[in-house]
């Protein structure tokens, strides 16, 4: 139990339109190690990407608990849990949301940006500069850091959003549907990509996908239908 | 405190969104705009004032009464030993009619004037009278009201009119103003006699009403003031014979009933003192003159020059309608607000998708909502600043951009037959412009609230889903 990194308990989360209520997630129930490259699969519209949306802070849960480090994140204020988005958890997203003005490297570099102040950034711009050409370094995309995203490829601007998720070195990284706007070859390499960083840096890895072929990749795979976690293997 | 990224994106966002161009555009149109009103309204209102200023000492004293008031000389002379007077000068002030009559050459010229006895170098000393002679201005030394020693060849000069004292007519009296401000003169008018008549007042305040006073004097010069409009056409001759017309030299019917010679006022030029306390120490001196000679006579008023009654109505009214010029404008600055609220508006919808990736990165609400503030402010900032690159050499070339409009199209707003200056005021008032500038940073920023509290407000997962 204490040798998490994240875990749900009970999540209940409901969404309501009109009349209509509608509950995506139904008592869930989660936890992932650290260093665990993690699957989970289900259907559209089975809340794989509201699970990983509440896991990684970006919204609210109705009822029940999430742990980070086995601390209650409900208990945090609005600010902590900035902080803890900023600094231990990197989103990779389907269709990779790049800042369209900013350059590669630029995007990059924004969640550093966003946990320093003015006067401290001064002090560690060009540690991050150089950090962040390191990390598009390993992602190959040290020639493309002073494009912007509309110039690139699809699978460069994902690649590019999974420079951005590491940045700051987070303990946990969550990627919705990663090859979901990509063609096969290009999917694969991203997949190359996580599973490298999963196993050359012990990467913690939650990825949610529709696709069973591209969950297996993952170490371990959970099922998600009617709102609850099915183990898969 | 700010996070780097909140300055980055509102410098980026400015630098990309061509949207945010027309808000710097309606920002620096708005603050040109007031830049120029400012400046010019309040440049008319410094020029009257300068103007009202320069006709008048810095404080003048006066009897509440055409009678004048005696003791005048012992007022001017102990004024004139108080720390900060630089001179003091006494004036008779009497209305007359001033006539012109030379068959040929001029019709018959009758007028209602002021006259103004003044001593010609204490006045001159004390008022701005000599930069505003004709002829004079140009001569080394003080003005005179003196004749000449060899009056001028004038067919005019009879010996049925012989001139007891020359005088200055203002430009105003004897000459039309052209559209551009300048007199016309006519050249011939001067050296040439003129008659003035004054209505004599017995010392019981009564019209003599058997003795005109009628004394011809050779008119030698004339005098524009900055401000015709707001002082009564007048005649300057010398205070001696102002006196004598007014019936204010000294007089003694018999041995033991004495009066002393009167003045109508005392102007006195004290630039630096502080003319509040200055009133106090004159009004104090005054006192003890009247009971050193048991004068109990007319109330006596002591003003500073902006204290005078149609003075201190016109420069109060000039500042209320500069007030309400601004504000009129300024209205339209309040547009300019409105715009920017569109436009941000637009903008921040626009940049929804980026405002959930910033908090899927830790950004927090705050933080999002300073994006859209610094950016507001940064085009406030730069708004002013072009702003003032259009208003300020605008203000400055005015006049010439006024006579090239007049030129190109015909147009010409600016009179100076109407607007009494020649030229259109044309420094910058750079206290109001700062004011103006600051007012339109906050007025941008006023405009970006509410869509800076709608971004901020925006939970991530909405903003990202947003399509």
């Amino acid at each position: 139990m204490n040798n998490t990194i994240i875990r749900a308990e009970n999540i209940v989360k409901t969404y309501t339109s009109g009349p209509e209520v509608l509950q995506v997630l139904r008592g869930l129930e989660l936890s992932v190690r650290p260093g665990e490259f993690l699957a989970i699969t289900g259907i559209s519209g089975s809340g794989k990407s509201t699970l990983l949306h509440l896991l990684g802070l970006l919204d609210e849960w109705d009822s029940g608990s999430i742990y980070f480090d086995e601390q209650d994140v409900s208990a945090l204020s609005a600010g902590r849990r900035d902080r803890l988005r900023n600094q231990q958890i990197g989103f990779v997203f389907q269709f990779y949301h790049l800042l369209p003005e900013l350059t590669v490297l630029e995007n990059t570099m924004l969640p550093a940006m966003v946990g320093n102040s003015s006067f401290s950034w001064l002090g560690c711009r060009v540690k991050m500069r150089r950090q962040a050409l390191e990390v598009l370094t390993q992602l190959g995309l040290a020639e493309r850091a002073k494009h912007r995203p509309s110039q690139l490829s699809g699978g460069e601007q994902q690649r590019t959003a999974i420079a951005r998720a590491l940045i700051n070195k987070p303990r946990l990284l969550l990627a919705d549907e990663p090859t979901g706007n990509l063609d096969v070859d290009t999917g694969g390499q991203i997949l190359d990509l996580l599973e490298t960083l999963n196993s050359q840096h012990n990467q913690t890895i939650i990825m949610v996908s529709h696709d069973p072929d591209i969950a297996n990749r993952a170490h371990r795979r959970l099922h998600l239908d009617k709102g609850r976690i099915h183990s898969n293997s | 405190m700010l996070h780097h990224f909140e300055l980055f994106l509102a410098c980026r966002y400015l630098k990309k969104k061509r949207l945010a161009f027309f808000s710097i555009a309606a920002v620096a149109l708005s603050v040109a705009m007031l830049i120029v009103v400012s400046s010019v309204t309040g440049g008319f209102v410094k020029q009257y004032r300068l103007a009202c200023h320069g006709s008048y000492g810095d404080i003048i004293i006066s009897a509440d009464s055409l009678m004048g008031f005696p003791y005048y000389d012992e007022l001017v002379a102990q004024a004139r030993e108080l720390d900060g007077v630089q001179e003091a000068t006494a004036v008779i002030k009497l209305p007359g009619l001033l006539r012109i009559d030379q068959p040929g050459r001029f019709k018959l010229f009758v007028k209602g004037v002021q006259i103004l006895g003044i001593e010609p170098e204490s006045y001159s000393k004390t008022t701005e009278f000599k930069a505003g002679l004709w002829k004079q201005s140009k001569v080394d030394g003080p003005p005179s009201l003196a004749l000449p020693d060899k009056l001028p060849d004038n067919p005019y000069l009879t010996e049925g009119i012989k001139p007891k004292g020359a005088c200055v007519v203002g430009v105003e009296v004897v000459c039309n103003r052209s559209s551009d401000g300048s007199y016309q003169r006519k050249k011939d008018l001067y050296g040439s006699p003129v008659i003035i008549s004054v209505m004599a007042l017995k010392r019981t305040g009564l019209i003599d009403v058997d003795t005109t006073v009628r004394y011809p004097f050779l008119l030698i010069d004339d005098f524009e003031g900055s401000v015709p409009l707001i002082t009564e056409p007048t005649v300057y001759i010398p205070f001696e014979l102002a006196q004598k017309m007014s019936r204010m030299v000294e007089y003694s019917d018999d041995p033991e009933h004495f009066e002393p010679a009167r003045a109508s006022q005392i102007q006195i030029l004290a630039p630096d003192a502080d003319l509040q306390e200055l009133k106090k120490r004159l009004r104090g001196i005054w006192e003890k003159i009247a009971r050193d000679n048991n004068y109990v006579g007319e109330a006596m008023v002591f003003e500073t020059w902006d204290e005078q009654e149609g003075i201190s109505i016109l420069i109060n009214q000039l500042e209320h309608e500069r007030s309400l010029m601004t504000v009129l404008f300024g209205i339209m600055g309040v547009v300019s607000i409105f715009l920017i609220f569109c436009i941000f508006f637009v903008i921040v919808t626009e940049k929804i998708p980026d405002i959930g990736i910033i908090k899927s990165v830790g950004g927090s609400s705050a933080g999002v909502g300073r994006i859209f503030f610094v950016y507001a402010g940064a085009v406030g900032v730069v708004g002013s600043l072009l702003g003032l690159a259009m208003g300020w050499p605008f203000v400055v070339h005015i006049n010439a951009i006024h006579d090239w409009v007049g030129r190109t199209f015909g147009w010409k707003i600016y009179d100076p037959r109407v607007l009494l200056f020649p030229d259109i005021p044309n420094e910058v008032d750079w206290s109001a412009t700062m004011i103006i500038m600051i007012a339109a940073v906050v007025g941008s920023l006023i405009g970006s609230m509410i869509p800076a509290v709608r971004a901020a407000l925006m939970k991530p997962i909405q903003a990202l889903r947003y399509e």
